[in-house]
């Protein structure tokens, strides 16, 4: 006993369960810190355009898809988000809406990575949607869409957690020709 | 976060999902992938295999698990013992010589 081959395998034994116990208590303590983030997002115009290319768009076999571009402005404040377990948030727009094909689509119009508090309050106007907004058979007719503030909170160590704002009102997608149905 | 495999290939991408249109009733559900870091989504890594140049979506059957959580440098250990065998082999010599030493 009480040799140096003991000695040091008893440290080690013993660091190890102490840094994995630090490590759950961290993962564990921060599913239980409140938080009150508020956020909301609103479109201001939605234009339908018709053609083959589109911003990052790899689907050409198509001639006549329908894009929907839209400018939306974001208000939000999730700075009661961050706490010392938060390494970043990766906040998105997400529209959300149901066609007779498929009942629940959700598209990402926008999304943004938050590193610091200070950054946390996002205040955007005139922001065109980052990503194509097309849907699976590439029209938007008779559609209406409501849009909302979706967030993950990436942790330095545990469980990846998400929330959303609410669902704003339903947006009523125009025909390509410009007439809002 | 989805953990997905694109036939034909056989390393796992983790990337987040940034599309998705479902239809209960035919029981599909179509989704679309892309790295945080991309600009673009991931169609282009769909459709580099030649038998899959017209993959658009990729489907649940394609996932093979979910992100939960982090727990950093956990497989910093395999990854030193992959990268340097020298190490490896350090390491069951060592093993080897303890227990013939202590039995």
């Amino acid at each position: 006993m009480n040799s140096l081959q003991n000695r040091a395998n008893a440290v080690m034994a013993f660091s190890i369960s102490a840094i994995f116990c630090l490590l759950g208590a961290i993962a564990f303590s921060a599913l239980i810190i409140p938080s009150s983030p508020t956020g909301a997002v609103a479109l201001d115009s939605i234009k339908v355009v018709t053609g083959r290319y589109d911003k990052n768009w790899q689907d050409f076999k198509t001639r006549n898809s329908e894009f929907a571009n839209t400018i939306m402005r974001i208000d939000a404040d999730l700075s009661s988000l961050f706490h010392w377990n938060t390494k970043q948030l990766f906040v998105y727009a997400v529209a959300e809406y149901s066609t007779p094909t498929h009942p629940k689509n959700q598209i990402v119009l926008w999304d943004t990575i938050i590193k610091r508090k200070s950054d946390a309050v996002i205040s955007k106007r005139g922001l065109n949607n980052k990503y194509s907004l097309i849907d699976v058979n590439k029209k938007w007719t008779d559609v209406n869409a409501n849009v909302s503030l979706h967030w993950n909170i990436v942790p330095y160590v545990g469980f990846m957690t998400y929330g959303h704002s609410k669902a704003s009102e339903g947006y009523a997608f125009p025909l390509p020709s410009g007439i809002q149905t | 976060i989805c953990v997905f495999k694109i036939p034909g290939r056989e390393i796992p991408i983790v990337h987040r999902v940034i599309d998705r249109h479902d239809s209960p009733e035919t029981g599909e559900q179509k989704l679309l992938t892309k790295g945080d870091n991309n600009n673009g989504d991931d169609r282009q890594i769909y459709q580099e295999l030649y038998i899959n140049r017209q993959m658009m979506w990729i489907e649940p059957k394609d996932i093979v698990g979910r992100v939960q959580g982090f727990l950093p440098y956990l497989g910093m250990f395999t990854i030193y013992m992959t990268d340097y065998p020298l190490l490896k082999y350090a390491l069951l010599g060592g093993v080897g010589l303890v227990v013939f030493i202590y039995e």
